[in-house]
């Protein structure tokens, strides 16, 4: 028998131990694993920030979401017999036509119910993602739509001529160096990345036409990569559904008949991406702060 | 005036019943507190459809099968603590201090002792096997298999005239 402290308190304090222990314990293990630990009938993966192919641990990797993360997120929810329906949860600009089109295709070729929420942007990329969804929910005020392509490099010849530098052109193959930002565009050459664009934007119309199954005509018509709010959507055909993340549940929670358990789906965090988030999203914030502080002074100045 | 014998306290065995409802009562304490944090991450795992859905599931999906593994061996590992340490240190874990039970070997119980005779509720194989074997050495010789291994029994105060 312990004489220094009396039996209940050496229980009390060793109950209390291991109760924080498993709750720590509980928390690596959620953390540890790149989907869920288990639980819930409905996988949520979020879309967050510029999507690209691939992202790395960077610090300056922040605010983006690869398609090799999300095409991995979505074979797991699909493996999974206990996920019912999977949620797009997004909140994108958009990105790279590859990694949109990658993430689309593996959302269609699901045999689960799916559902695309839009929050603040659903815009181009996004959209598209959204798009391949059964179901897309956006909120009337959410940026919707934006169906374009662009591409757009920062061309510094002038710039070199004024410093007397000089670019030394050698290349085999007329257009090895084409988009090269040290000389300016030819017109020939302009009209070759016109027409990549302008493929690219046939794909997507193509692409939003089939799966929101409208006229490519019509979609043409609205693909004038303009953005619409999401009550203007809705009435476009371009949203099925005007409300929240709860309203989405709700929907799925009615159309199959189930109680809906919300399980996301998240990236491992490892020390390293932990510490580059938080330093990346206090560095987001601070420049977000000032550049907010510029727009209310440029407004008070034009308006 | 007569007077009369003060009564006297001897060790006896610990009664089947005491036993059983110490045990619960330690059960019961380690799923409310030490165990909630993780039951939480299964939750959806152990269906509602029973044992079998279960096991089903768990077999066709050998990834959350890891998981489940990595699961009981810690729930294992933090059980094994309670009763250790408690054991260790005052002689009787919460459930048996509510029923005035303790453990006691021949001299003070060393760690080793405490440990042996709390193997059995890891969770998984071979240890599952004594969730059959201990009963029964209950039932019959109310001692455990593990507590005549270690040389240590459950006992209670008897007050005798």
């Amino acid at each position: 028998m312990n004489k220094k402290y009396g039996k209940w308190t050496v229980i009390m304090i060793t109950i209390a131990g291991l109760g924080i222990a498993s709750m720590m314990i509980a928390w690596a293990l959620e953390n540890m694993y790149d989907t869920a630990f288990g639980g819930g009938n409905v996988a949520v993966i979020p879309i967050r920030g510029v999507i690209v192919t691939q992202t790395t641990d960077d610090i300056f990797d922040v605010g983006s979401t690869s398609s090799e993360t999300v095409l991995r997120f979505i074979k797991d929810a699909d493996d999974d017999p206990a996920i019912k329906a999977i949620m797009l949860d997004i909140n994108s600009p958009g990105g790279s036509p590859v990694a949109t089109d990658e993430i689309a295709r593996a959302v269609k070729r699901l045999n689960k119910t799916t559902i695309a929420v839009i929050h603040d942007v659903g815009a181009s990329g996004a959209y598209w993602v959204a798009s391949s969804a059964d179901t897309i929910v956006a909120n009337p005020m959410s940026i919707v739509g934006s169906i374009g392509v662009y591409s757009s490099y920062i061309d510094i010849a002038g710039l070199m001529d004024k410093y007397g530098l000089k670019y030394n052109r050698l290349i085999a193959g007329e257009h090895k160096d084409l988009g090269s930002p040290f000389r300016n565009l030819t017109i020939s050459e302009r009209t070759i990345l016109q027409l990549k664009v302008d493929k690219i934007h046939d794909i997507f119309i193509d692409a939003i036409a089939e799966n929101r199954g409208l006229p490519r005509q019509r979609v043409e018509e609205l693909a004038t990569g303009i953005f619409y709010l999401g009550v203007e959507a809705e009435e476009l055909g371009l949203v099925d559904m005007l409300g929240t993340k709860d309203d989405a549940v709700e929907h799925l929670e009615e159309s199959l008949g189930i109680k809906a358990e919300l399980v996301e789906y998240r990236k491992k965090e490892t020390v390293l991406s932990l510490l580059s988030r938080i330093i990346g999203e206090q560095s987001f914030l601070v420049g977000h702060g000032i550049g907010s502080g510029l727009v209310r002074q440029r407004l008070q100045i034009f308006t | 005036m007569r007077r009369l014998p003060k009564p006297r306290t001897v060790e006896a065995r610990a009664s089947l019943f005491k036993r059983v409802l110490a045990f619960a009562i330690d059960i019961l304490i380690l799923d409310l507190v030490v165990l909630g944090p993780l039951k939480k991450l299964v939750s959806g795992i152990v269906s509602d459809g029973g044992i079998t859905a279960t096991t089903e599931f768990l077999n066709s999906n050998p990834e959350i099968m890891n998981k489940m593994i990595i699961l009981s061996a810690i729930s294992g590992v933090l059980m094994l603590t309670y009763f250790t340490v408690l054991e260790l240190m005052v002689g009787q874990t919460a459930g048996k201090a509510l029923l005035n039970l303790y453990v006691k070997g021949k001299k003070r119980i060393t760690l080793w002792q405490a440990l042996l005779r709390n193997i059995f509720i890891i969770p998984m194989f071979p240890f599952v096997l004594l969730w059959v074997v201990e009963p029964i050495f209950l039932l019959f010789s109310r001692r455990r298999l593990l507590e005549i291994l270690t040389k240590t029994e459950t006992v209670q105060q008897v007050r005798v005239p």
